[in-house]
């Protein structure tokens, strides 16, 4: 066969596949250069760890009290916090968890310092008066929310709470209040967006010594006064997507609240974080440090210090003295506050003074503030009250210091310390707002709060009497007194009648 | 005149010979020229363990198939877990470096399913599909604690790691998937990382003026983009299922596992998850 036919027959041949296979395929197909993520290059971000804080524990003469709510279907669980309430303890603080049975002024009348975490059940216009009052007094306030579980939702009802709106009616006194959202950072977090890293600080105890503060999600709050922890311009709110200077804690009302955005930084394992344990020691030592005026409604915890009990010479040291004494010395040592008893008063200690009407002069310096006019008729007879009850009690000689000199009158009835006390059986008081009282049977509390010092002055007709009023220390309250102002008028048994040890309200 | 004829017949019986018999010839041998498949591929659930494995046949499927020149995912996902998506994401990429895929975005391509789609080399979507929201999710396991009748050899032996480690696995594995993206959408990309990082899910139209896809159009035109990258022509298209001889999907909870016949509408195990979960109501 020619070559020009083979060549034909082939061409033939190949034609229709050459054909239907350019029908199908243009080109062969050109994959694009495919790169995958380096999986293995990567890796966890562990962060900066906190240097331990040394335990220092303040030295308050007071064991001061701090009052935690759980009274208002608080979102978190008390043992969460386990590190801040560890670092109180060790500064020194009795914790107290909020009593459904008192009412909420009743407890911060004991209390240096209140905390409100993530509260969903609102407070009542009453508890609001009493935490403001308790801030005006100098009460430290703190108040923490957190985004993560700021929403309680009751199903039986189909209600939710939010803790910022519960937080921002207790705080709004104070110009303070809490934005409903969180802020993120998404250039430099601890692993996560919206676990935001803090670096910028404000002028605060609290924030001293920080450099780097991690809190895991915040909520910013809105205020005027003081803030101590500010974003960046690349912290975020999640309302906005917009930042600057957005504020994560601060303090109002003359550094006594303390607001935080954040309850996550303070559990575990977050506590161990950057500077987040320092932080955590500051707030607890703002805590305990606030320094708190009281008024007489606070009875009995009324002192800031450990207490003198003044005495006075004219008063003999005898068995009902002693027991004066004791009493008051329990029921203080009751409230942890230490009792010394001196006939001068210490420096930086509160005071006590206890005294008969009697020596109402020697008293002057802690009574005329409060504007008391005696008259007072001296009786030359010694009261039932003395002649039954009081004994000599030789066990215990009067020393030199503690029995005054003889007034020169016959007592043959009495020891030589008996004919000092003398009993005021008839005369009378005029106290302000109360007009004119007598004074048998009625004994007066007085308190004068001071920056340096407060001042508590018992006051009745006789030992007996002051025993009683001694007795409401023990009882934790003035029930049975009438209060007005910073003056109580109590009324005490008669020195007719059987004496008895514990006050009529007890 | 006779010899004339018979030569004129002679000639034209060669003719037929060399020429028509080798066309017939030529033309049935052309038959064996396989008209090119698109394969298809139906995804419209969530990634996981069952759908991923099913995706998986159907990619080795076309990958171990000639005819199958390209491959046209239809998909409308939100996602899912982590090691599904990877495992799709790696299958993906194995089968583009023999033929090319093209993404048609419907309804949405969120989290995991957008994660798929940078490991494709064109996107379609429509002007109101849902693309991005890229980013992971973590379910974290409830605090270590240890129970009276069940011992353990370790702090973790039950509970895997610690709660915190979860967070700073999210970490680490959105890094992955922010590489993914850059690599996977390279120059076409047009937005920088903090926007996408945000976790942001954006339309069709959005996502093309992000970048995020490569245009917009119908599944026809995802098909015209996937022969051409293949640079075939009069193509069949054929569903990859079919062909793998798979059954058809039975619709299954992956949120839920369904506690007491009830379906959750998130994820009930504590995990990983490159998902879109709109919040919920009934979440923890």
């Amino acid at each position: 066969m020619k070559p020009i036919r083979i060549i034909i027959i082939l061409v033939c041949l190949l034609i229709p596949i050459v054909v239907r296979t350019l029908w199908f395929y243009q080109g062969v197909y050109n994959p694009a250069m495919i790169s995958t993520p380096d999986y293995a290059s990567l890796n966890f971000k562990e962060p900066k760890l906190s240097t331990p804080v040394p335990e220092e524990p303040i030295k308050a003469s007071i064991k001061p009290i701090v009052v935690f709510d759980m009274s208002h279907t608080n979102s978190f669980l008390f043992s969460e916090i386990d590190s801040f309430t560890r670092a109180l303890n060790n500064l020194g603080a009795q914790i107290e968890i909020s009593d459904y049975n008192l009412t909420l002024g009743d407890q911060l009348k004991t209390a240096s310092a209140y905390v409100v975490i993530l509260p969903t059940s609102f407070f009542t216009t009453s508890e609001m008066d009493a935490v403001i009052q308790f801030v005006e007094r100098g009460g430290r306030l703190l108040v923490i929310a957190d985004p993560t579980r700021d929403v309680y939702s009751d199903y039986i009802s189909g209600t939710s709470t939010n803790a910022v709106d519960v937080l921002n009616l207790l705080t709004k006194s104070f110009d303070i209040s809490f934005s409903n959202d969180y802020v993120y950072n998404l250039e430099i977090n601890e692993s996560n967006f919206r676990n935001v890293i803090y670096t910028q600080f404000g002028k605060s105890d609290i924030v001293k010594g920080l450099s780097q503060l991690v809190l895991y999600s915040a909520q910013s709050i809105l205020t005027g006064q003081n803030p101590i922890v500010i974003g960046d311009k690349n912290t975020l709110s999640s309302l906005t997507d917009q930042g600057g200077s957005l504020i994560l804690a601060a303090t109002g009302a003359k550094d006594k609240v303390l607001a935080i955005g954040d309850m996550t930084f303070m559990t575990n394992p977050y506590i161990q974080v950057a500077d987040n344990q320092h932080f955590m020691v500051n707030i607890a030592k703002f805590l305990v440090t606030g320094v708190k005026t009281h008024d007489l409604v606070d009875f009995p915890r009324v002192f800031n210090r450990n207490v003198t009990l003044l005495t006075n010479e004219k008063i003999p040291m005898d068995s009902k003295f002693l027991g004066l004494l004791s009493s008051v010395q329990d029921g203080l040592n009751l409230l942890n506050i230490k009792v010394q008893i001196s006939d001068k008063p210490i420096e930086g200690n509160d005071l006590l003074v206890v005294g008969t009407y009697n020596i109402i002069d020697d008293l002057k310096p802690y009574t005329d503030t409060f504007g008391l006019k005696f008259d007072i008729k001296k009786t030359e007879e010694p009261s039932v009250d003395e002649m039954a009850l009081e004994t000599p009690t030789p066990e215990i000689p009067p020393t030199e210091t503690l029995v005054p000199e003889a007034t020169g009158k016959p007592e043959p009835t009495r020891t030589p310390e008996e004919t000092v006390v003398e009993e005021f059986s008839k005369g009378s008081v005029t106290v302000a707002g109360f007009g004119k009282l007598p004074i048998k049977g009625v004994g007066l509390i007085l308190y004068t709060p001071g920056t340096d010092q407060n001042i508590l002055v018992l006051l009745a007709d006789s030992v007996s009497s002051l025993q009683e009023l001694s007795g409401y220390i023990s009882s934790g309250s003035l029930s049975g007194c009438t209060v007005q102002g910073q003056i109580a008028v109590c009324q005490t048994t008669p020195v007719e009648e059987t004496p008895t040890a514990y006050p009529s309200g007890y | 005149m006779e010899e004339s004829s018979k030569s004129r017949s002679s000639g034209w019986k060669i003719w037929v010979v060399i020429i028509l018999l080798p066309l017939i010839a030529g033309i049935l041998l052309s038959l064996l020229v396989p008209r090119p498949i698109l394969g298809v591929i139906y995804f419209g659930d969530d990634i996981n363990a069952t759908t991923a494995k099913d995706l998986i046949a159907q990619l080795s499927y076309a990958r171990d198939t000639p005819d199958v020149r390209g491959v046209v995912i239809i998909l409308d996902s939100p996602g899912g877990t982590v090691t599904d998506t990877e495992s799709v994401y790696m299958e993906l990429n194995r089968l583009r470096e023999t033929k090319p895929i093209v993404t048609m975005v419907e309804g949405m391509a969120a989290s995991g399913a957008f994660y798929m789609s940078v490991g494709t080399d064109y996107v379609f979507a429509k002007p109101s599909s849902m693309v991005g929201n890229i980013g992971v999710i973590g379910y974290l396991p409830d605090p270590p604690f240890v129970m009276e009748n069940i011992y353990s050899t370790g702090p973790y032996k039950m509970w895997g790691s610690p709660r915190d480690t979860y967070v700073r696995e999210i970490e680490m594995l959105k890094q992955g998937f922010l590489q993914a993206v850059l690599l996977g959408r390279g120059n076409r990309l047009k937005t920088t990382q903090d926007v996408i990082l945000r976790g942001q899910i954006w339309p069709g139209a959005d996502g093309l003026r992000l970048g995020l896809i490569d245009e917009l159009g119908a599944q026809s035109q995802a098909y015209d983009k996937a022969a051409s990258l293949a640079k075939i022509s009069h193509y069949r298209i054929e569903n990859l299922r079919n062909l793998a001889g798979l059954p058809e999907p039975q619709p299954l909870p992956f949120y839920g596992k369904a506690n007491e016949g009830v379906t959750a509408h998130y994820p009930t195990e504590p995990g990983l998850y490159y998902l879109y979960i709109p919040f919920m109501e009934d979440q923890p």
